[in-house]
């Protein structure tokens, strides 16, 4: 096996395409390859998920992939995934995937972590849940700002069904996200909230894109971060209301705060509508912080500084709280890596307060 | 068991009543050339013209860059039922311009009286030119206008008028013929069309008009607009447009460059009514200097497809645009409309607020894009798109995109689609009002914070179409 250099065109492609001298549409991707393809067999059902990365990108993850790591919930128990990327000993590329069926009334949970130090991770997370089934999946990104992390996701939600999609990103060179959901069912609901982090010159693309057929549907997406130095963040994020999809709601929501002179914020939120008797909006607030914000955080005795320093550490703490026992000692592991032990121990308190684990990173440090 | 639900009552909205606009002249005696485009045709119009060696050089280069630009693959509304090779791109009844109505032809005059121009230069205009086809028909300006320095006239006028340098300096710069495939087709064979030149310091007490008219089946419209105004000038200046609907496509693809001066302010409003047999491929675009404001009103309601992202170049410091505007799409219109707003100087400001209505299965898309680049410190931009569904037939979409290079900017986006809220009409009729009135109110509403800004007779027939088209028709 023999590896080779290629570019992915047509990455993350947003739906609804708008002028091509803003660079918004998609992006492109440097990947490493294999001569000898391997090819993963899908159950029948995980086949039917739409995936939006791409028709190359897409290819290059299927390739790559030899199993699936397969999930199906059933009754009353959940039933939990967990894919950790980037931590093969020897391998410059680790890709994986998941498929995860909850079957009718069951929970399924899924989480993906990408942190280790290979050159690139990748993941292909397949779900279909259906009728009254719920599902969680998190996934995290902690990598080292000279590693790439691509990701795609689809879904398909039957009646009743309901899926909360939480990601954070720490760090990596760069990170793709094509997340694709189909609300079929009626009654069917996506929250999803993305929090990010990227510094230096990292740099971030994501694409939603979600469709509402079934009546009474909800989508929730949000999204929010800070970008630093010469971060450069891309956000496309679609909901489309299709005509009969009678009584639903979609709704995103972006805040961004520059913190940076070379700071790149790129964001096209679409919503499409071909129903009258459907809600939708979308809102974002895209700066730096107010002369007033500032006069009121430095009457407190905070600079700039320290306030872009306390919203970062805060999506930090907030997916060391959020996350399980198998992610927190990558965040910590992350966060002293590239913000130093002050701030690992702060994050490593905050996944103990909420799991009671105590983190060794932390202990170490400490 | 649960009674038998009842569906839900629906607004059901008429087309708009569109006898105003939609009547036929003749063509007899019109000079018209072959349909299709050829560097013989492209010749031909500017020998017509007596244009000097460089506007020809222009054009050539136009139709050049015309014939090997492609069309984007991933845009908009299909334009596959625009075939060039059947589109003549040169029309003229022959009159001669005018500056009194007296000496234009009858059937033209009474187009223009049809439409209600002359009463308007009478009432409330400080000058106007009317445009029929390919040619400016008539073109008048108030003397005490005149005499405050202000030129208005057609382009080709001001060329042999003394204004060609000012015009070689200016003409599709703003808008180069590379922009894309309809700049340069307009670069080939524009015709038409207005030069306004306002000095330093001048204010003119009432708008300037513009109304173009295009009568001939198959043909296209491809007027120029060149406006520059002076430091410290102020300027309104209204465009109007229409024609008769045929069963062949028809083509429209002006181009406006404005020009704003340093502490100038120029707002330009637009009511495009054009035919649903109409390809709109508009292209618009105003340069702003230090403490400079371009305000553009713009009302979408006719055309089979439209493009039309009327852009602003936020290049002096303090410089300002505001975007209002409002599209109604209905049966057989696939409206693309929107703006750009380029912010590349500090504290620069920008406001959009657009409003649309679809109905009938019409299509009505907003777009725009925000860019604010490295240098546009303390830049303050607000973008609100607010869309309502009258149907179930139709569709609405919102595309906004923005990019944001400076870390002292502020950008706020607010977009909501949504339909007449059932608890809005039923609060309105326990207070008496019966439901069609009830559903005219809330459109009217809807479309008020973009009347208020149309000057009043552009309001009142606005609000008057759309009182048409709700009356009677729910149910």
């Amino acid at each position: 096996m023999s590896v080779l250099e290629k570019t992915l065109t047509g990455v993350d492609a947003a739906r609804a395409q708008t002028w091509n001298w803003l660079a918004i549409n998609e992006t492109t991707l440097e990947v490493s390859s294999v001569v000898e393809a391997r090819a993963a067999d899908l159950a029948a059902w995980a086949g039917d998920v739409r995936l939006i990365a791409g028709a190359e990108a897409q290819a290059w993850l299927d390739e790559l992939t030899s199993e699936p790591i397969v999930g199906v919930s059933s009754g009353e128990e959940t039933h939990s995934v967990l894919a950790f990327l980037g931590d093969v000993e020897g391998e410059d590329l680790d890709v994986s995937a998941i498929s995860l069926l909850c079957e009718e009334g069951a929970a399924g949970d899924a989480t993906i972590i990408a942190a280790g130090e290979a050159a690139t991770t990748a993941n292909t997370c397949r779900l279909r849940l259906e009728r009254d089934s719920s599902a969680t999946v998190d996934i995290l990104v902690a990598r080292p700002e000279d590693a790439l992390h691509v990701q795609s996701f689809g879904a398909t939600l039957e009646d009743d069904a309901s899926l909360t999609l939480r990601i954070w990103i720490l760090g990596a060179a760069k990170t793709t996200l094509a997340i694709a959901c189909d609300l079929e069912g009626a009654r069917s609901r996506f929250a999803s909230e993305l929090r990010y982090l990227a510094g230096s010159e990292e740099t971030i693309d994501v694409t939603y894109d979600v469709r509402q057929l079934g009546r009474a549907t909800e989508a929730e997406i949000g999204a929010s971060g800070v970008l630093e130095g010469s971060a450069e963040k891309t956000l496309r994020a679609s909901i489309d209301l299709v005509r009969g999809c009678k009584g639903s709601k979609g709704s995103e929501s972006e805040t961004v705060l520059v913190a940076g002179d070379g700071v790149r914020n790129k964001t096209l939120p679409v919503i499409l509508c071909s129903e009258d008797d459907v809600q939708g909006d979308h809102g974002a607030t895209i700066g730096s912080l107010s002369p007033e914000q500032m006069g009121f955080l430095a009457s407190r005795g905070l600079s700039e500084a320290d306030v872009v320093a306390l919203a970062g550490q805060a999506i930090i703490d907030d997916a060391a709280s959020a996350l399980g026992d198998a992610a927190l000692p990558e965040i910590v592991g992350w966060t002293r890596a590239a913000r130093g032990p002050e701030a690992a121990a702060q994050a490593a308190d905050a996944g103990a307060l909420i799991h009671g684990t105590f983190c060794d990173v932390a202990d170490e440090e400490a | 068991m649960s009674a038998p639900s009842t569906p839900k009552k629906r607004s059901e909205v008429a087309d708009v009543d569109r006898s105003l606009y939609d009547f036929v002249k003749s063509e007899e005696g019109y000079e018209r050339f072959d349909d299709g485009l050829s560097e013989e045709i492209v010749r031909e119009i500017s020998a017509k013209k007596d244009e000097p060696d460089w506007m020809l050089d222009l054009r050539l280069r136009s139709l050049e860059i015309y014939e090997r630009t492609p069309m984007p693959e991933n845009w908009g509304p299909s334009i596959e039922g625009l075939d060039m090779a059947h589109i003549s791109t040169y029309v003229t009844s022959g009159a001669d311009q005018a500056t009194s109505w007296e000496d234009v032809p009858d059937d033209i005059k009474d187009t223009f009286e049809r439409l209600g121009i002359p009463e308007a230069e009478r009432t409330s205009l400080a000058g106007v030119g009317a445009q029929y086809d390919s040619e400016l028909v008539y073109h008048n300006m108030r003397e005490e206008v005149a005499e405050l320095g202000v030129v208005y006239s057609g382009i080709e006028e001001a060329l042999h008028e003394g204004w060609e340098d000012v015009i070689r300096a200016h003409f599709m710069k703003l808008v180069p013929p590379t922009d894309h495939k309809f700049a340069a087709l307009h670069g080939a064979v524009w015709s038409g069309g207005s030069f306004v030149y306002v000095p330093a310091g001048v204010t003119l007490p009432y708008p300037l008009q513009s109304y173009f008219r295009l009568n001939a089946a198959g043909a296209g419209q491809f007027e120029h607009t060149l406006i520059i105004v002076e430091p410290g000038a102020d300027l309104h200046f209204i465009e109007g447009c229409s024609a008769p609907k045929y069963n062949v496509a028809n083509l429209h693809a002006g181009c406006v460059e404005l020009f704003v001066g340093k502490g100038a302010r120029l707002r330009y409003s637009t009511i495009e009514n054009w035919s649903k047999n109409m390809y709109n491929l508009n292209t618009k675009r105003a340069r702003v200097e230090e403490d400079g404001a371009i305000e553009w009103v713009s009302g979408s309601f006719g055309s089979h497809v439209s493009y039309l992202y009327p852009s602003s170049l936020l290049m002096g410091a303090r410089s300002s645009c505001e975007f209002t505007g409002i599209t109604f799409a209905g049966a057989g219109q696939d409206l693309d409309t929107g703006c750009k707003v380029h912010l590349a100087a500090p504290d620069t400001r920008a406001s959009v607020a657009t409003k649309s209505i679809s109905k009938g299965g019409g299509v009505s898309t907003f777009r725009s894009s925000v860019v604010v680049t490295p240098a546009a410190e303390r830049a303050k931009v607000s973008v609100s798109c607010q869309s309502l569904m009258l149907d179930d037939e139709s569709r609405s979409d919102t595309i906004p995109a923005m990019d944001v290079r400076s870390a002292s900017a502020q950008v706020g986006h607010e977009a909501t689609i949504g339909r007449i809220s059932d608890d809005t009409i039923a609060y309105l009729m326990s207070r008496g009002i019966g439901e069609d009135e009830a559903r005219t109110m809330v459109v009217n509403g809807f479309a008020e914070p973009i009347s208020k800004e149309l000057p009043l007779e552009y309001a009142v027939e606005m609000n008057n179409l759309i009182k048409l088209e709700m009356e009677g028709a729910i149910g």
